[in-house]
């Protein structure tokens, strides 16, 4: 980054860090998530201009393939999953500098010449040795690539150039897996080059936790045990298991949703402010909330935690099967699709508040969201036994339709007194009309640039999977609690909603 | 609510039932549409067609911005004072099976002694604790208001559409000294170069590009009529950034760079040039750099050329030039635009 900073012309144009010129190299390439995601991202931030002055992408995967025969599998990807109509002239120009690399992942010579391959790039377009090495790939083939990244001396920095690593989800199936991740990673990469890539962290609502918090101090003073009744974490889904019961069978919904994208919202709503936005301030106060997640055991699984499969059931009135008769799924199986959890941080700010976290598939509709459940006033005045006021709610809706609403008791006109409540409400959408990038456009742009601020660091992905592999454990030890059932297009079952009136507190309708 | 044609500064209302009017038109408004808003956006224009130009160009903008807009003609010349107002609102369908988004226009026309009236006009129909950006149209007043100005937290003016630049920047400066510390200044006319200030800073990302950049020698902009002082502003710039100082003005400036060398410069008019800016290049001794917007095309190529390398060329966004485009794009930044001094100082003999 030393050439753009030096560059007087490029003072004050943007309020961001400019990325630098580099070659991204994607494993995995002929993936979904390529098609999908990557290089629509690249192309949305090619027509935004915000990619680099130079920029190559090798896709490195074993189907054979010509670069050309690529280009247009990819061009074709790019026009009907890009966020904004493909200009031929510019996808040419940017479709240019794609290049497939055929090789399987263990194979030695593939990573000899692709170091060849790279080094021509950088004397070609000027990417001065910079690599962006993407695993996009089945988690499976991880660690042979990362050892053949070590072996070949592609993971290492060429003097004045970075060599960085991103890293999809899933960071390991449980602790000891993401240790061995981990270390593969490390060996290969310094922790400071290793971007984890969490997509929530990406959206524009749970990078608005921070700002919502910290930048308004009437949320900030109320945001402690003093005002705080609980708070309820929710990602509901209507879907079921789609093609991905096979993933899903051995991931279930504790680890395809809670381990991360959950954890992820739980740390933002509940750190504490950080000395500064850089990546570690931030992540240390992220970790700080995981240390201080109380740890669910044995017993307190079963007092603590729900899980669940839905039956057959109706969504939208559209008849669906259960989990158990989804194609791929075992008749017998007990993974759970749903799950509920109440979690206590044990500190100073938040000492027994309970954290309410639910996930769910086959529930009546989509929507993620963090809900702030104040406390109520005292039962004098307006709230009186007779005529109990809903307490004041704050509630940050991640998708869709992003935004932030606020409920509060107002009076009724009339002669009257009869206290109703009402909601003050902001929708993204309605206030910000221009489509929001993807969240893969941000994060790209970010490990291209070095900010690690939205990407989980390695003690983050462990201290999570500590907590996760906990309750996985007393699950299979037996320790309860039992797997429960919900019918499709139901918000889950009975028993989660008995955790809550345990507290004197019920799930929000979405 | 009656959609009104986007021509149309829509229902006429007397100036004291200006909110109950407002009231009534959300009452009556059916439950698929919702108000929204996020500054009040101020027009003041003492054109002739200042209702029916800037009408739909609101109309445009609430697609993708709310506010409450206070649209005033002022006409001072006229004889008999008078205030005349309409409300109507634009609204706009954002997503398929969401609300419409509606914004509110209320216009004023202020004719002969109530166009001093101004503040008054403007305070009386603020939505409450939204940021204020007054968008003044043609020429400032040589005596600004400070009960106005103190309260503009953005300003916003468009230098290409002023008949005396130098004084008009003059009294720029006095209007600014009048504001509050913290609003901001938004000349739509710099705004307007965004996209083109960006794509030659792209250029010099290159190390080969950079390296050259000291022994800049010529600066060659071409601008479309009516866009010299477009053209200066993107000079002004790469003066003020580099360094330079005006050693004589006339139609070829030429500047001193800081270890002593010169730039020669020229602004030359292209009759049919299809962008404000269509084309700028740079000398660097032996190598050139330039940027260049073919006709309709929604993006420069910047290109970069030099003996001991191959070629670089990369595309980059435009912008759209429509007065409502140049507008959103300023809207949606918020930048404090802290170059934009420095750039005119670095031009000023050559405005007049």
């Amino acid at each position: 980054m030393s050439e753009a900073v030096a560059n007087p012309l490029r003072v004050n144009l943007v309020n961001r860090p400019v990325p630098d010129p580099c070659v991204v190299v994607i494993f995995g390439a002929t993936g979904d998530l390529t098609r999908r995601k990557l290089i629509p991202a690249l192309y949305n931030l090619a027509a935004d201009g915000n990619l680099p002055s130079s920029l190559a992408v090798v896709c490195f995967a074993r189907r054979d393939k010509t670069s050309e025969s690529f280009r247009e599998e990819l061009g074709e990807a790019a026009r009907k999953y890009s966020r904004r109509p493909v200009n031929d002239e510019l996808w040419s120009r940017f479709a240019a500098n794609i290049f497939y690399h055929r090789s399987s992942f263990d194979q030695a010579d593939g990573y000899t010449s692709l170091g060849n391959e790279l080094d021509a790039i950088d004397e070609r377009l000027g990417t001065r040795g910079n690599r962006l090495f993407y695993l996009a790939s089945s988690p499976t083939e991880f660690d042979v690539i990362l050892e053949n990244l070590r072996a070949s001396g592609l993971s290492h920095a060429k003097p004045g150039a970075w060599s960085r690593l991103i890293v999809e989800k899933p960071f390991g199936t449980d602790l000891p897996s993401a240790h061995r991740l981990n270390d593969a990673v490390a060996a290969a990469f310094p922790e400071s080059d290793t971007f984890r890539i969490d997509h929530y962290l990406g959206k524009e609502t749970a990078q608005n936790i921070m700002v919502l918090r910290f930048a308004n101090t009437v949320f900030e003073a109320l945001w402690n045990r003093r005002y705080v009744d609980n708070v309820q974490i929710t990602a509901s889904e209507p879907l079921g298991v789609e093609s991905r019961a096979g993933y899903y069978e051995h991931s279930g919904a504790l680890r395809d949703m809670v381990q991360n994208h959950l954890l992820q919202l739980l740390c933002l709503t509940a750190m504490e402010p950080p000395i500064d936005l850089g990546a570690d301030a931030v992540r240390n106060e992220k970790v700080k909330v995981l240390q201080a997640l109380r740890p669910l055991t044995g017993e307190a699984v079963a007092r603590n935690v729900i899980r669940a499969q839905y039956t057959a059931g109706f969504i939208n009135g559209r008849e669906v099967p259960g989990y158990r008769q989804e194609p791929g799924v075992a008749p017998e199986s007990l993974t759970e699709t749903y799950v509920a959890l109440r979690l206590h941080i044990d500190n100073w700010r938040w000492a027994g508040v309970p954290f309410f976290m639910r996930v769910g598939k086959r529930l009546p509709k989509s929507g993620t969201e963090i809900a702030i459940q104040f406390r109520g006033t005292p039962p004098v005045l307006f709230n009186r036994e007779s005529k109990l006021q809903d307490p004041n709610v704050l509630v940050i809706r991640i998708q869709p339709d992003e935004g932030i609403s606020f409920r509060m008791a107002a009076k009724m006109p009339g002669a009257m007194l009869q206290l109703e409540p009402v909601k003050m409400d902001f929708h993204y959408g309605t206030s910000f009309g221009k489509a929001t990038p993807e969240a893969y456009e941000r994060l790209l742009l970010d490990a291209m640039s070095g900010d690690a601020t939205l990407f989980a660091r390695r003690d983050e992905v462990e201290h999570a999977w500590r907590f996760i592999d906990d309750i996985r454990a007393a699950w299979h030890d037996g320790a309860a609690p039992r797997l429960d059932f919900y019918p499709a297009g139901s918000w889950g079952p009975r028993e989660a909603d008995e955790l809550l009136a345990q507290d004197h507190a019920v799930w929000r309708r979405l | 609510m009656t959609a009104a044609p986007a021509i149309s500064p829509g229902l006429p209302v007397e100036v004291g039932d200006i909110d109950r009017q407002l009231g009534l038109l959300w009452e009556n408004s059916d439950a698929a549409k919702v108000r929204a808003s996020l500054v009040n956006l101020v027009i003041y224009s003492e054109a002739a067609d200042a209702i029916a130009a800037n009408t739909p160009l609101l109309s445009a903008i609430a697609a993708d911005h709310a506010f409450r807009a206070l649209l005033v003609q002022g006409q001072p010349d006229a004889g008999k004072s008078g205030v005349h107002a309409w409300i109507t609102a634009h609204c706009h369908l954002r997503e398929a099976g969401k609300k419409e988004i509606c914004s509110e226009q209320l216009t004023f026309q202020l004719d002969g002694p109530a166009a001093g009236r101004l503040p008054s006009i403007v305070f009386s129909h603020l939505d409450t604790d939204l940021p204020l950006y007054l968008w003044w149209q043609g020429d400032l007043h040589p005596d600004p208001d400070p009960e106005l100005w103190r309260w503009v937290d953005r300003l916003i003016i468009d230098s290409h559409s002023w008949s005396a630049p130098a004084r008009q920047f003059r009294i720029l400066q006095e209007v600014q000294s009048l504001s509050r510390p913290r609003s901001a200044l938004c000349d739509l006319n710099w705004t307007r170069l965004f996209h083109l200030r960006y794509a030659v800073a792209q250029i010099f990302d290159l190390p080969a590009a950079l390296e050259r950049l000291g022994r800049l020698d010529h600066v060659d902009i071409a601008h479309a009529p009516g866009h010299r002082l477009t053209a200066l502003q993107l000079l002004g710039w790469l003066a003020s950034r580099l360094g330079w100082h005006l050693d004589h003005g006339g139609d070829g400036p030429v500047f001193r760079r800081r270890d002593g060398g010169h730039v020669v410069s020229r602004l030359h008019e292209e009759r049919d040039a299809s962008a404000c800016v269509p084309s700028v290049r740079l000398g660097l001794g032996d190598a050139s750099a330039s940027v260049r917007r073919e006709e309709n095309a929604d993006y420069y190529l910047a290109e970069f050329t030099a003996p001991d390398r191959a070629p670089f060329a990369q595309m980059l966004p435009a912008g759209r030039e429509k007065t409502s485009d140049i507008l959103l794009s300023e809207l949606s930044r918020i930048s404090r635009h802290p170059l934009f001094w420095p750039s005119i100082r670095a031009i000023e003999p050559l405005l007049s």
